[in-house]
Parts: C-alpha cells; structure tokens; sequence
C-alpha cells in the first residue's frame, strides 16, 4: 500500500515535473520572442511625401505631428497591417507604409568617409601642435635677441663709463 | 655765451645729431611729399653751417675757406644744385609739385664736406655712436627672421632692399671690428667683438652675397692699411676667425633647423668649403704665429712678413673677385663635379657673378636719376677725394687709415648696388674725415729683428 501510495506521488510529482519542462521547452522561443519584440530593431526611412503622424493606425486618428517630404523618420520594427511605428523626441506615432521609404545605406562608403574625417581631424590637430611649436620657439628665439641687444648695449655703456672713470683718476693722479 | 656752447662743441653735436639721426632713421617716410630723412639731413647741416658762420673769427675760427681743390669741387656741386633747384622752378608753369630731394641730397653731402674740411676733430665716439644706434636696428633686423609676427610688415618693407641692408651692416662690421682691434680694455673689446658679431649675422641673413666678399676683403686689408703689430695681426685673425665660422654654419642654420622664419638658403657644400678654407689658412697662421716668442710686448712687435702674406692675399682676393665679376653669368656653366677645388670655385664663383649681375649699380642710379653730366661729376668728385685720401695716408696714422680702408669699401660698394642715402651720408661723412682729418701721430722707429735673436735677448734678460 505504501509503496503504492509512493509510487503514485512520485509518478505525479515527476509527471508534473515533466510536464513542467515540456511547457517550459515549448514556451522559451515564445517567450524569447515576446523578449525579441521587447528590443525592438528600428531603422531609418526617408519620407517620399508630406505624411501625417497618427495617434493610432487609423486614417481617423489624431495627428501628433507632420514630416515633410524627405524628412527622416526612424520606424520601429516592420510595418503591421500597412503602417509603421515611428517614434520621434519620445512620441510614438504611425505612418502609412507607403509614405516611407527605405534608406539605402553604402556603410562602406559611410565608413570611408568616416576615416577621411578623422584623418583630417588627425592632420588638422598635428598642424595646430605644430604651429603652437613654432610660436613657442619664435617667443623663445625673440627673448634670446633682445637680451643679446640689450646686454651688449648695457655692456657698451658700461664700459664707457668706467673708461671716463679710470681717465678721470689718471688725471687726478696725473695733477 | 657760456664756454659750453663754443663752435667746437656745436660742431660735435651736430655731427652726433647726424650719425644717430641717419644710424636710426632708415625708413622711407615722407613730410608734405619730402623725404623724411633728406629734409633731416638738410636741417641738421645747415645748423652746423650756421654755427660754423657764426663763431667765424671767434677764437680762431675761420670762415669756410676754400683750402684743397676738393673744396673747390664742393663749392661748385653746392652751386650746380642750387641753380638745377632754380631751373625747376621756372621750368614748372603749371604749379605742380616738384621734387627737390636730390639737390638737398647733394648740396647736404658736399656741405658736409667743406664742413669737415674746414677742420674737425674726429673722436672714438662718433663710432661708438653709430654702433650704439645700430644695435636698435639691427635687433629688429633678426626678430623679423627669427620671429613670426604680422607686426613686421612695416619693418620688412623697410628692410626689403638687401644693398641698403648691405651697406647699412658692413659699416657696423667694419668699426665693430677696428674697435676690437684697436681697444684694449677687455670689457670694451668685448662690446665691440659682439656688436660685429650681431652685424655679422645681420649681413648672413641679409644674403648679399658681394658684401661677404668685400668684409673678406676688409680682414685682408686691416693689418695691410695699419701697422701690423702682433697684437693687432691676433685680433683681425680672431675677429676673421668668428665670420668665417658663423658663415660657415649658415647652411646648417638655414637648411637643418626651423629656426627661421623666412625662407633663406645656403648651400651645405658652403660650409664645407669654407670649414676648409679655415683649416688651412689657420695651419699657417699658427705655424707662423708658433715663431712669435711669448714674453714680448706685442703692442711694439711689428710682424712685416705677416703684413706681406696679407698683403699677398689681399691682391690674390681682389684679382679673383674681378675675375669672377667680368666672368659673368659663364660661372653657371663651371663644372663643378671633377674635383674640390673646382666645385669650391664653381660655387663661390657662381653665386658671386649672379649677384653681380642682378644689382643696379649707385652710379648707375646716379646717371639716370640726376643726369648724365651729375653723374660724371660724382665720380670726379669721389677721384679727387680719393688723390685727397692718397695724400693723407700715413701708416702711423690708424684712425685715418681705417677711415680711408671704410672709404674705399664703401665706394666698391658704389659698383654693384645703391646704398642709399641714408648709408651714403655716413659714409660720406667718414670719407670726407679720411680725406681731411688732421690726425696726430707719432713716428715709429723700427729696428728689424730676427726671430730667433729676439729669443735669445730675452732669455738673457730672464
């Protein structure tokens, strides 16, 4: 009876363990899909006319705001029943999906251009160094000049006066 | 009149008014459309003309009086300028402006010869004043190289004519070097062998390259003109010894650091050559100088073979620098690849011929500017003054000696480039003292000795 009784509980216990699992099993890609749409893949599309935001995806909705043609639009995720789901300065709107149109983006091209500028960025700061250099050294050079100038002037004067000094006591000897 | 005021010391403080007017005042300005520095010069002469007439017949001063033939020559330009001044006037029926600047020039400069001749004394000071005003001038010179600034637009304009600059510096060179040669007192050699120093390098990065040659040729000539104590032949070769590294260290300055801020060139060959033309030439100036015995007063020992080495060089100098100036533009064709001699000359000769060729000769300016007839008359004036200079020549006689070396330079000069008038009426002023100043000397008495007798005299005397 007890080994019965056992048996029996652990039968339930391991066939809801089991069933458990095989739910869990089936659930996790729904559930990693459900977290999925939590992180959203947005991508940028260009408007090919004047649209209007909506509030909802309906025609009759309320407008939260209007893109001019060629405006840039980010739109969340792929577009449901014809419309998309855009989002601009934390508003979420929807658009009709044949308002946008995909950008086409040459990200080789884009990453060139990126380099080009940073070179140019690189370039544009070692000249800026170079020329600071080079002020640093004219300041110094200058200093160097006209302590020269003044120092011999100085010597100059100097020693002319002494001259007179030592004459005058020459002649003082002299007399 | 108090004594202070006597025509002596008038006289002497226009001429200081005149060096350090002419020494600071370089740039090109205007006053009512007449040159700033002409009217200056105009101004400053006809006060000492002034005073001269005043105080004639005081305390044995005599009014301007015709003495030499020169005196002659500048009575007569005085009368030429003034009636060319006249003739402008009558020749200008419309009233417009008219430019009187080179009869004021020329009656200036021949005023300031009959002035000088009519007897002045001839101190240090004058050219310790044109030394002193140039060290303004020439710092400014090197900050315009050595520092980049918008402020030197000005300075690089008045700067921007390199015979001017030439002239400007060879004179500070040239008594910078005399004052180091002749001065005893350490102290004061040394100002001068720095202020020659600073004109040296005024003059490397002026790049002139005739003014180099003709500072070769002033060293030469020094211990050729004076008396070739020992202790004058050991300073000249010092101070020679300094130019000639400092220009040979040019290339590395020029083509090695970025020190300056203009764009000057020499060619590193140059140093080369040079760093040997030094090596030899110091091998035997010391194996010379090894036989001159050390306990000896070298103020009195006269070193004439020495004086005839110079000598010898000075004419080999002279020979191979007209050579190269009528060699003309065929020096670029020199093959300079063969040997070292010949690339030394190839590049010497080279450099020396294309500035020759690019300058507009003074007398040149002289013939197009004031006429035909006021140039030829320019260069009677300059051939009497040069009999003038022959006649008062005198060995003993130092301080007329340089004047008439600084003379002659500054006529050489003449030949390849306007100095301007600013230079010109310095150095006319110094020629006008060499031809004119009365120095007094004293006749030396020489008593030839040979080296080796001198040794045993004065191991004896020990």
């Amino acid at each position: 009876m007890k080994t019965t009784v056992g048996v029996k509980m652990w039968l339930t216990v391991m066939g809801i363990f089991l069933g458990v699992l095989g739910m869990l099993q089936g659930g996790i890609p729904s559930v990693l899909a459900a977290q999925n749409t939590g992180i959203e893949q947005g991508k940028l599309m260009t408007a090919v006319r004047r649209v209007e935001v909506r509030e909802t995806p309906d025609d009759g909705a309320a407008v939260i705001m209007t893109y001019e043609e060629g405006s840039a639009v980010f739109a969340i995720g792929e577009s449901v029943d014809g419309w998309y789901r855009v989002i601009y300065q934390g508003q979420e709107g929807y658009v009709p999906e044949n308002a946008l149109h995909a950008q086409e983006i040459d990200v080789e091209g884009l990453d060139a251009e990126m380099a080009q500028e940073a070179e140019e960025a690189r370039f544009m700061i070692e000249t800026i160094e170079r020329y600071q250099s080079e002020a640093r050294r004219s300041k110094i050079w200058g200093g160097v000049i006209v302590a020269l100038i003044v120092g011999v002037f100085a010597m100059g004067i100097i020693s002319e006066i002494r001259g007179k000094k030592e004459d005058g006591h020459r002649n003082d000897d002299g007399v | 009149m108090p004594k202070k005021f006597s025509c002596t010391y008038l006289t002497h403080l226009c001429i200081c008014l005149l060096l350090t007017a002419t020494m600071l005042f370089i740039a090109d300005t205007e006053i009512a459309g007449f040159p700033a520095y002409t009217l200056i010069l105009f101004l400053i002469v006809l006060t000492w003309l002034v005073c001269r007439v005043v105080y004639a017949g005081r305390a044995g001063q005599a009014f301007l009086s015709i003495h030499y033939f020169a005196d002659t020559v500048s009575a007569a330009a005085i009368v030429c300028a003034v009636c060319f001044a006249i003739g402008k006037l009558f020749r200008n029926p419309d009233g417009g402006a008219i430019d009187f600047s080179w009869n004021a020039e020329v009656i200036a400069l021949a005023l300031i010869c009959l002035l000088v001749s009519a007897g002045i004394q001839f101190r240090p000071l004058y050219f310790d004043l044109i030394l002193y005003s140039s060290l303004l001038v020439s710092g400014i010179f090197m900050l315009t190289y050595f520092v980049d600034m918008d402020i030197w637009d000005r300075a690089n304009a008045v700067f921007a004519d390199s015979g001017i600059m030439a002239s400007y510096f060879m004179l500070v060179s040239m008594i910078g070097v005399y004052g180091y040669c002749v001065n005893r007192d350490r102290l004061r050699s040394a100002f001068y062998l720095f202020a020659a120093g600073i004109a040296f390098l005024a003059l490397f990065l002026n790049k002139n390259v005739i003014s180099l040659w003709l500072m070769v040729i002033y060293f030469l000539a020094v211990p050729v003109v004076l008396c070739p104590t020992a202790a004058l032949v050991k300073r000249v070769t010092q101070a020679f010894f300094l130019y000639g590294l400092m220009l040979s260290n040019m290339s590395l300055l020029t083509e090695y650091t970025q020190i300056l801020c203009k764009d000057i060139s020499y060619a590193p060959e140059l140093s080369v050559y040079l760093d040997l033309l030094m090596a030899a030439g110091g091998i035997a100036f010391v194996r010379y100088w090894d036989r001159v015995p050390e306990n000896v007063d070298r103020e009195r020992l006269v070193l004439r073979r020495m004086q005839k080495k110079y000598r010898f060089l000075l004419k080999m100098t002279l020979a191979l620098f007209i050579v190269i100036i009528f060699g003309g533009s065929g020096w670029n064709e020199f093959p300079k690849e063969t040997g070292v001699l010949q690339g030394m000359l190839g590049l010497l000769a080279a450099s020396l011929a294309g500035e020759a060729g690019r300058g507009k000769s003074g007398f040149l300016y002289c013939f197009q500017n004031m006429g035909v007839a006021s140039g030829l008359f320019l260069i009677f004036y300059l051939l009497v003054l040069t009999e003038r200079m022959r006649v008062n020549y005198r060995e003993e006689k130092t301080l007329t000696n340089i004047l008439i070396l600084v003379s002659v330079l500054f006529m050489l000069q003449m030949l390849f480039w306007n100095p301007g008038i600013h230079n010109t009426a310095v150095y006319f002023f110094l020629l006008a003292a060499a031809s004119f100043h009365q120095e007094e000397y004293r006749q030396a008495m020489g008593v030839r000795v040979n080296a080796a007798d001198l040794l045993m005299e004065i191991q004896e005397i020990k």
